[in-house]
């Protein structure tokens, strides 16, 4: 076939060739989805295309017809006639007639898609440069959600795994059969939460609350995007949906708190210099490098470097606060709730003493844990 | 100056001739020269922007980052669409509204002949200061052509500032044009040459320059608040000032969907010439297309937010803007039965610019039926922003308006040029851009529904195929352009002779004079010839 | 052959430009004898009929669904 042949020229020129998914490549159709409003939307989709296929054939029929045998070269005459006032009208008005026919059940299951009244979970879903936030309003729990798929993947050092670019460090864990209302915001820019097999997608704006809702039908893991454009990184921030039974969900939460508390503990102990470096580094390439570059030199005019900058190098509580403060008016962030005192003392400390910035002084988690903690006058700004 | 001035007026009366020189270009009045000078910026444009839309395709080849960075690939999806919306569509047709208008209506020249020539050359210096923000520090805009805020102003790169002039500039030239256009249609047809005789290309160019006139200003508007945002510490579009980033995107879609049938009127009006001459019958139902392209200049201004389904507009504002677009749609695509009627019992021959007609009835046509089903919104929120909606909008922007102007130029080019085109490489150009613009955008569809959002630059391994046949339609499409170049410039350069009635079955004043066009036409109103009587 | 449009011929014109179809005959009539000025006036007029058309239209479908 075709594409085989595609395949071995690509192959051929020394391409990448990548087979794992290779079935799934040619997908050509929306997906009918997990919930009940997904299907009611795919059942529209598949009328609408129905129709529109129908009304193509005796267009293009007629078309094709004329084309084939009102042709000068097969001796036709043109004909005079040039209106029909009759023939117009029945011709505009029956599409219409077809098009309120799909209104009806398109504005039923509208109605059906914006009543977000009793919802049994609430999850609120804020969108950073390039990431999503979940909170779990109920069971105050919230983090962060960041795509996981290694740099060298994207930058074809290593071979891509299947579920390259829509892979993430936390799933956003959900039961089934659950009314769960979506509240949705945003930290900068316009982002746009979308997951096709639930049939959810809405602008992610600063300032609004959007909402939006689900039940899921089938426990399974659903994966999306983040649809409107929202900077460098748009195509790198995706969503993953992990849809377990209800008493799983129960158990997940009760884990998940546990693992908090073990957090907290953790910055208490003195870390040394070392540690701190190798937890820095990580965490400096998942929260840092897609805009200061891994080696630290930023992009001129956009990003600044933090390779032999005054603030790296200068006065360790300016660099403190700024990056769990932010600057406000950039594209830097606020990062005192995006990571832990743990890894913000690593980051700062790794910033410190990186790519040649070597001030050798290590920043305790300690000493953050101390700003983070809201009794402190400075944390209340 | 003054003297300077006159020395030219007094010697292009005296000579009837074109100055020598440079001179010609940077002062005539002359609304040939002035056409000629749109449509080769505009393909200069097109080339340009298509390099880009090659730049994105080569980088969506394969899964991965291969040749440029994320930041740069907004950078070209941005400037492709500008440059492509502003500096290839909309001055193709400026351009071919100013050969052809006084042509067809009989008039000597346009209307206001100095303006003219300024709103053109506002043009190449628009377009410079917008390409020279590709080589500013941080970079060309990369907030995509819907420019949304706070993207586009607070998270903006430092070159915004010369985009907000550069659209400036852009819409003060689109006005002057329009101007021009109303003030020649209105004031200076031959005598006998009623509205009711009007060529259809005018017609559509009239109702086309009364839209640009209301909705230009609305973008000046939009870019002007941004530019308030960014540097004199107002709030309009800043959720933290008190402002609303979802204002935005109401002012800017209130300009950009009437913008959307500024690009694809005038091709309605090009189509419907092109077809009756080459199927030698009359247009069908010309007083319909009429009233028609009327209601849906004013219908464009009630269905903007269904570009906005997502954004989480009222319950009520989703139906309402559901049913207005649905509504509006139908007429609209029902002129495609018109074209069809026409070609039903002609005598039809297939010439390149009917080929280019014929491909645009169909490819618009598809365009039109996924535009219908993204108009119905709950489903609409899994096409949205989506390569769905790029499939769309590029079905009906490239072969729709694109392939018109292609058609108009193939159709008028014997006429400015006084040589037949080479049938022969004007179908090679035309089976070329066919098939590569299917495999371009056919596949498009299929990926936007399999999932895969709009502007980004790498993605997941199952959109790997369809992504790969796009790249190679698009290089396909994209080289196949420069036999439309080699076919312009051959015709420029020599040919068969053409007649004075190039085609065959051409009607109208453009074709009662000799070809090529001598440079002043119509210095005396004409006779209307017996078919226009 | 002078006798101007009606004002209900008029409505009826603008109507049938809001339907995308007009024939050819009353096309002539309006473009002899009428004033652009009435035609523009009520095809203003009756895009704001439109417009509270559908919003009334919007209303009752949102009754039907009991919102």
């Amino acid at each position: 076939m075709g594409w085989k042949i595609i395949k071995t020229i690509g192959s051929g020129l020394g391409l990448t060739v990548y087979t794992a998914t290779a079935s799934a490549a040619w997908e050509v159709n929306l997906t009918p989805g997990v919930t009940d409003v997904s299907r009611s939307v795919f059942d529209l989709h598949m009328t609408i295309f129905w129709i529109c296929v129908a009304i193509a054939l005796v267009v293009f029929g007629v078309m094709f017809w004329s084309i084939f045998h009102h042709r000068k070269s097969r001796g036709a005459k043109a004909h005079h006639f040039h209106e029909n006032t009759m023939v117009e009208v029945i011709w505009t008005i029956i599409p219409i007639i077809i098009l309120v026919a799909m209104a009806v059940p398109a504005t039923a299951t509208l109605v059906q898609m914006y009543d977000t009244s009793e919802a049994e979970l609430d999850v609120q879903i804020t969108g950073y440069q390039w990431k999503w936030r979940y909170d779990y309003l109920d069971h105050e729990l919230n983090f962060f959600s960041n795509l996981s798929t290694p740099r060298d993947q994207i930058s074809n050092e290593a071979d891509k795994q299947e579920h390259y670019l829509l892979e993430v460090d936390r799933h956003l864990v959900l039961p089934v059969e659950t009314k769960i209302r979506f509240l949705l915001t945003s930290n900068d820019v316009i982002h746009s939460w979308w997951v096709p097999a639930l049939a959810v997608k809405k602008d992610a704006i600063p300032g609004f609350i959007n909402e939006a809702w689900t039940v899921i039908n089938e426990p399974g893991i659903y994966r999306g995007q983040c649809a409107e454009l929202c900077g460098k990184d748009h195509g790198f921030m995706p969503v993953v949906i992990e849809a377990v039974s209800k008493d799983d969900f129960n158990q997940w939460l009760a884990d998940a708190r546990v693992a908090e508390q073990a957090e907290a503990a953790a910055a208490e102990r003195v870390w040394t210099l070392d540690e701190l470096m190798q937890q820095g580094e990580q965490v400096y390439l998942r929260a840092c490098a897609a805009c200061h570059l891994p080696n630290g030199a930023g992009v001129p005019g956009a990003f600044p470097a933090l390779k032999g900058s005054a603030v790296a190098l200068g006065d360790v509580a300016a660099h403190i606060d700024i990056v769990l403060n932010g600057k406000s008016g950039t594209a830097m962030q606020a990062f005192r709730d995006q990571l832990s005192a743990t890894e913000l003392a690593a980051v700062i400390t790794y910033e410190r003493n990186a790519w040649g910035n070597s001030l050798g002084e290590a920043v305790s988690p300690a000493q953050i844990a101390r700003l983070l903690t809201p009794s402190t006058g400075e944390a209340e700004q | 100056m003054s003297t300077l001035d006159t020395t030219l007026h007094a010697d292009a009366h005296e000579h009837h001739g074109p100055a020598k020189g440079m001179g010609r270009w940077l002062f005539t009045t002359n609304h040939k020269d002035i056409g000629s000078m749109y449509l080769w910026f505009s393909l200069l444009m097109f080339f340009v922007g298509g390099c880009m839309a090659l730049m994105i395709r080569a980088e969506l080849f394969q899964p991965g980052l291969q040749l440029i960075e994320p930041g740069f690939f907004n950078q070209m999806t941005t400037m492709h669409g500008l440059i492509m919306v502003f500096g290839a569509v909309m001055p193709a047709f400026v351009g071919l509204a100013n050969w052809m208008v006084p042509m067809m209506i009989g008039a000597p020249d346009m209307a206001l002949p100095r303006m003219n020539n300024w709103s053109f050359w506002i043009l190449p210096f628009a377009f410079a200061m917008l390409i020279s923000t590709l080589f500013m520090e941080g970079g060309a805009p990369n907030f995509g052509w819907t420019f949304y805020a706070p993207l586009s102003t607070t998270y903006a790169p430092p070159s915004v500032t010369y985009f907000i002039f550069a659209i400036h500039m852009m819409g003060i030239s689109s006005i002057m044009g329009a101007i021009n256009i109303i003030a020649t249609i209105l004031n200076m047809r031959a005598p006998g040459m009623t509205m009711m005789k009007l060529p259809l290309f005018c017609w559509t160019w009239l109702i086309t320059a009364f839209l640009l006139i209301a909705v230009m200003p609305v973008l000046a508007g939009v870019v002007t608040m941004m530019l308030m945002d960014i540097h004199f510490g107002t709030s309009f579009f800043d959720a933290g000032g008190g402002g609303d980033p979802v204002l935005f995107q109401h002012v800017f879609w209130f300009f950009g969907h009437p913008e959307v049938y500024i690009m694809i009127l005038p091709a309605f009006g090009i189509i419907s010439q092109i077809i009756p001459t080459f199927a030698r019958k009359r247009l069908f139902g010309y007083a319909s297309m009429v009233y028609a392209t009327a209601s849906i200049a004013v219908l464009s201004f009630l269905v903007w937010a269904h570009h906005m389904f997502t954004v989480g507009i009222p319950l009520a504002g989703e139906l309402f803007f559901m049913y207005a677009t649905m509504l509006i749609a139908v007429p609209t695509g029902v002129k495609v039965f018109n074209w069809v009627a026409t070609m039903f019992r002609g005598s039809m021959t297939f010439e390149t610019p009917m080929l280019f007609a014929l491909a645009f009835v169909v490819l618009f046509t598809i365009g039109g039926f996924s535009g219908l089903m993204l108009a119905i919104a709950p489903v609409d929120f899994q096409y949205h922003d989506t390569y769905f909606v790029v499939a769309h909008f590029h079905y009906v922007l490239v072969p729709g308006a694109i392939f018109s102007i292609m058609a108009g130029v193939y159709y008028w080019l014997p006429k400015w040029t006084g040589h037949m085109l080479d049938e022969r490489m004007g179908k090679l150009h035309f089976w070329l851009s066919f098939i590569g613009v299917n495999i371009t955008f056919f596949p498009m569809h299929f990926i936007g529904l399999a999932g895969m959002p709009r502007r980004i630059p790498d993605y997941a391994l199952q959109f790997a195929d369809f992504n790969m046949v796009a790249s190679i339609g698009a290089f396909l499409f994209g080289l196949s352009q420069l036999i439309f170049l080699w076919n312009v410039i051959a015709c420029v350069r020599g040919g068969r002779k053409a007649e004075a009635r190039a085609w065959e079955g051409a009607e109208g004043l453009e074709w009662e004079i000799p070809s090529p066009a001598p440079y002043h036409t119509f210095a005396t109103p004409p006779q209307l010839p017996e078919s226009l009587r | 052959m002078s006798d101007k449009p009606t004002l209900w011929q008029t409505l009826l014109s603008v109507l049938s430009g809001f339907f995308g179809v007009q024939s050819e005959r009353n096309r002539e009539r309006d473009f002899r004898n009428g004033r652009p000025l009435y035609y523009i006036l009520t095809g203003l007029l009756m895009a704001g009929l439109f417009v509270v058309g559908v919003i009334l239209l919007v209303r009752w479908a949102l009754s039907l669904a009991g919102v």
